[in-house]
Formats: C-alpha cells, sequence, structure tokens
C-alpha cells in the first residue's frame, strides 16, 4: 500500500531522534511549519525541503515522494 | 537547542502575504465605496474626495504596471496588433460611455456635442498614454524575465 509522503517525513525524523521543535531549529522554522508538513497541511517550497533533507540526511525522494521507500 | 524567540519562516511569511492581499483588496473597495458615498450620497463637492479618487486610481494604475513588470508574463511583441488595438478600443469605449453616464445621468448635466467631443479626446489621449505605458512595462518585464532566464 502506498504512505502518504508526510509519513515518510514524520518516519524519518523519529528515526533520527529528533523531536518536531529539535527538526525546526535545524531548518530554521518554526515548530508548527514542521507539524503542518508532517500533517500533509502545508506545502512547503522546494528549498525548504531540501534543508529538511540534508538535516536527516534523506533524498528528497525517500521523504517527499508518494513511492518513496524509507532507507 | 538554538534559544531563537521569533522565527518568521516561509509559511508565515506566506500567511502574512495573503492577509496583507486581502487585506489591500479590502482597503482598496472600502475606499470606493466611500468615494461614491461622498459623491453621490452626501453630495459633497469634488475637492472634498478628489484625494480618495486619487489614492484609488494610483494604485489601480500602480498594481496593473507593477504586476505587467515583475510577472513578466506578457509580452506585447507576440501579441497580434489587432488584439492590442481591440484592447485599447474597448478601454476607450468604456471609459468615454462612463465618462458621459456619470456626467448626464449620475450629476444631470446636459453636456454639448462639443463637449461630448472633448471628453472622448481626453479619454482617448489617456488611454493611449496608459496602454503605451503598460504595453513598456509589459515589455520590459518580459524582457528582464527572458534575461534571467538565460
Amino acid at each position: 500500500m502506498k504512505k502518504p509522503a508526510r509519513m515518510n517525513l514524520k518516519l524519518a525524523r523519529i528515526e533520527k531522534n529528533l523531536t518536531q521543535h529539535e527538526l525546526a531549529d535545524k531548518v530554521a522554522v518554526t515548530r508548527q511549519t514542521i507539524g503542518l508538513i508532517e500533517k500533509g497541511n502545508y506545502n512547503p517550497t522546494l528549498n525548504l525541503c531540501i534543508k529538511i533533507a540534508k538535516a536527516l540526511d534523506r533524498t528528497l525522494d525517500s521523504l517527499f515522494w508518494e513511492d518513496g521507500k524509507n532507507e | 537547542m538554538s534559544k531563537r524567540y521569533f522565527i518568521f519562516d516561509e509559511r508565515e511569511v506566506t500567511t502574512f502575504l495573503k492577509l496583507c492581499t486581502i487585506l489591500y483588496i479590502i482597503t482598496l473597495f472600502s475606499l470606493m465605496i466611500m468615494q461614491l458615498y461622498r459623491q453621490f450620497v452626501l453630495e459633497q463637492p469634488q475637492r472634498e474626495w478628489n484625494d480618495i479618487a486619487m489614492v484609488i486610481t494610483v494604485n489601480v494604475l500602480v498594481i496593473l504596471g507593477s504586476v505587467l513588470y515583475l510577472t513578466g508574463s506578457v509580452n506585447p511583441k507576440k501579441i497580434k496588433l489587432r488584439y492590442i488595438l481591440a484592447g485599447y478600443g474597448g478601454f476607450v469605449l468604456i471609459g468615454f460611455l462612463f465618462t458621459i453616464f456619470k456626467y448626464t445621468v449620475l450629476l444631470g448635466e446636459d453636456l454639448t456635442l462639443k463637449q461630448v467631443a472633448d471628453y472622448f479626446w481626453t479619454v482617448l489621449v489617456i488611454s493611449g498614454i496608459l496602454v503605451l505605458v503598460w504595453g513598456l512595462l509589459a515589455y520590459l518585464g518580459s524582457r528582464r524575465i527572458e534575461k534571467q532566464i538565460e
């Protein structure tokens, strides 16, 4: 079954042992923004996607593509 | 953990800008209603609502010009001349009819043929200047974007 893209982000963050607040600090946004991205209620810009991917040591595909596999 | 108490991130900037846009539109329409109310309900002389009319006019003209320049998505060179002329003609017609409507129906004045002709030429010239300026801005905007792409 396809996993929603937002789940990938949440799982990757948890695997990295980061709270929403810590990830938010790493990419210079608010905790609310991370929360909304994880809920699928906000579409981040490509720049923010790249920052998040770098902070979590993942590729954009694995975090934001529906078919992306969790590494 | 960093101690940043105030972060204005992209989501907040977007929300703020959306809010500004909505409030701007509300403000502009409120000004229009204010001006019409003063002009036709309170029947105030022109000098008492002229400033509001100026603000509305400048805002509308600047916003159209800015959109054409900053987006750069309209290239007048690629639009056929007959479409530009049709747009200009429509602009003149609407402006002219509105002017005549304003003086005859709303203000109840009897216009002579000379006055009608004068209003027509005024609308024709002002619309021409506006179309030229907007066309120039659209051209400069599209050229700017093309240069950025190169």
